[in-house]
């Protein structure tokens, strides 16, 4: 089976990663920008940062063969710093529109703020204008209610509930995010989100539609193959092939597809002809050699 | 060289009648009708958004509009550019060629947020850009890359680099070339620029290979042709040895070009088939 995780933060992984979740059938990923587990101090940081998402990281992932996208945006924790982000907003505009960007995001709330609110508006009118799809992250604590608002708001800037996915849901937030239109992604994350039965249990209650399943693995303890592992699980505890096939992969592709950046022919390892005509040492083939890492010689 | 402003504004009258003809309809009405190309903040990000609406088909190009091309620019070729990468070069162009500093600020912040296919348009577009000695830091850093299609834009089929880089960072590109497995004949150049402190790097480079059981691509002996001495004697003898022809067509090559007496005299020792027709262009194989 091939999975399309639609939530992974790559920066924070190793290249060992890369090659087990290409070993593990992923042919696709997004990576939200996200904050880096400490606040950043000047714009310079996140033009970096925003710049690796579409540079260095994809052309890595690539070596893989597994086709990077990225969602761009100014992530609600670091909307509480006002002076960097308003000046973070004035380069989002070079961002959204790069070739790959398939949405943006992750944004919303954390602690529910009224400048998490403020400049989770102005990105909400930024999606609205390029066109494109919105990651929403939703808050640890107090979710229900964070859920709530984040829709409502989405909803009163006349967005398509259609083209916001809210993620990190479970089976308190589920029903509300479906009934309305919304796409309900699942974080699927050791200790702290969903864990994978859990996740079977949505999928037989609430069946596939609309509903994409990620792993959102980070630099926390996280597990970049939950996708695959609960397409196992789905698989052993009976739901159907289609199902599965929907919430792995087919939906994440048919949500942020809606950007018009995603083109499922050039999954799998297709790369670019003159690269795998004149592949740099390590790009021959356009893929990382691979290491017998039961032998003890290295060469 | 620098290439005149008048120039420089001829081709992007060109470019827009190659765009007009073969952008699609969607391209066309948002690059010519909806982009305004009078603000510089609208031309950056319509740089940035151009694949959205142009595709990526190749370029054609009459044999008339490449010699005039040809005619403007000296070296420059925009043969099977996508066309999101000539919508690109038409959009710098339209950003203000006379005023030095606003235009390179405009083109630093197009360098400093690009990601990998828009910086293989900025460095392909190097050569027709005013003020080339602007860019010299930047093309350095596209050596420095490592992702082989960034390196590529700058290093092969540009003539910026060898009108542009002092002989430290030429060397460093030739021999970054070598390295990353890519066709030393691309180079634009290559015979030119070449310098007794490169052939130099070459052979000790070539030591090194042939310790760890490897090869020299062939062509790059071609840099080595005017520094012929007599210390490189044993590399040739090691050449005219090896397994593989095209390192023999390159030793009977250099012997033959050389005017160093003794190594046309070892060349004698190793005649080769069909000496005659042998041409650097056919030994330029990319197998390391
Ligand atoms: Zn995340």
């Amino acid at each position: 089976m091939k999975f399309f995780d639609p939530h992974v933060h790559m920066t924070s992984r190793t290249t060992d990663d890369y090659q087990a979740m290409a070993d593990a059938g992923i042919v696709a990923l997004i990576e939200p920008a996200f904050w880096l587990g400490q606040p950043r101090t000047g714009v310079a940081s996140f033009k970096d940062y925003f710049s690796s998402l579409v540079g260095w990281e994809r052309f890595r992932s690539s070596q893989f063969g597994i086709k990077h996208y990225c969602t761009i945006g100014l992530n609600s924790r670091e909307a509480n710093n006002e002076a960097l982000a308003e000046q973070v907003m004035e380069v989002l505009p070079l961002f959204i529109y790069k070739e790959g960007v398939v949405g943006v995001g992750e944004i919303g709330f954390d602690d529910q703020t009224p400048a998490e609110e403020k400049y989770y508006r102005l990105q909400l009118e930024l999606a609205k204008e390029a066109n494109l799809p919105v990651q929403i992250h939703t808050p640890h604590r107090d979710k229900k209610q964070g859920t709530e608002r984040s829709m409502a708001i989405a909803l009163e800037h006349g967005l398509d509930p259609g083209m916001v996915i809210i993620d990190h849901n479970n089976e308190e937030t589920v029903k509300s995010v479906l009934d309305q239109g919304f796409w309900a992604a699942f974080t699927i994350y050791p200790f702290t989100k969903m864990g994978n039965e859990r996740m079977v249990e949505v999928v037989r209650q609430y069946g596939p539609e609309r509903i994409m399943v990620n792993s959102a693995a980070d630099w926390g303890i996280s597990d970049p193959l939950a996708v695959p592992k609960t397409a196992a699980l789905m698989k052993m505890k009976g739901i159907s092939d289609e199902a599965i096939r929907l919430v792995t992969y087919q939906n994440a592709l048919d949500a942020f597809g809606k950007s018009g950046q995603i083109f499922e022919e050039e999954f799998g390892g297709e790369i670019d002809q003159s690269q795998k005509f004149n592949g740099n040492t390590i790009l021959r083939g356009g893929q990382q050699p691979r290491i017998d890492k039961d032998s003890l010689f290295i060469n | 060289m620098t290439v005149p402003l008048d120039s420089i504004r001829l081709l992007r009258q060109r470019l827009e009648e190659i765009l007009t003809e073969q952008l699609p309809e969607n391209g066309r009405q948002w690059l010519f009708s909806r982009v305004d190309r009078s603000s510089t903040s609208a031309l950056l990000m319509a740089f940035v958004a151009a694949p959205r609406f142009t595709g990526k088909q190749p370029v054609s190009l009459s044999a008339e509009r490449r010699q005039e091309l040809a005619e403007l620019r000296p070296g420059f070729r925009l043969l099977a550019w996508p066309l999101d990468r000539v919508t690109r070069l038409y959009l710098l162009l339209q950003l203000p060629l006379e005023n030095r500093e606003a235009f390179i600020q405009a083109v630093e912040t197009l360098f400093d947020t690009a990601e990998m296919n828009e910086l293989v348009a900025l460095y392909a577009s190097l050569p027709v850009l005013p003020y080339p000695e602007a860019w010299l830091f930047r093309a350095t850093e596209a050596v420095r890359s490592n992702m082989g299609l960034v390196f590529e834009a700058l290093a092969l089929g540009n003539p910026y680099p060898s009108e542009q880089f002092p002989e430290p960072a030429w060397n460093q590109l030739v021999m970054k070339t070598i390295f990353n497995d890519k066709s030393v004949g691309s180079i634009v150049g290559l015979v030119e620029r070449s310098n007794p402190s490169l052939a130099r790097i070459l052979v000790d480079f070539a030591h090194e290979r042939w310790a760890a059981g490897r090869y020299v691509p062939a062509r790059a002996w071609q840099m080595v042709v005017p520094f012929v001495n007599e210390s490189m004697l044993p590399d040739l003898q090691r050449l005219f040895t090896s397994d593989r022809a095209v390192d023999r067509q390159a030793a009977a090559l250099l012997c033959n070009e050389t005017n160093f007496e003794p190594a046309r005299a070892l060349g004698r020792q190793f005649p080769i088939e069909h000496a005659e027709q042998l041409r650097w262009e056919n030994v330029d194989t990319q197998l390391a």
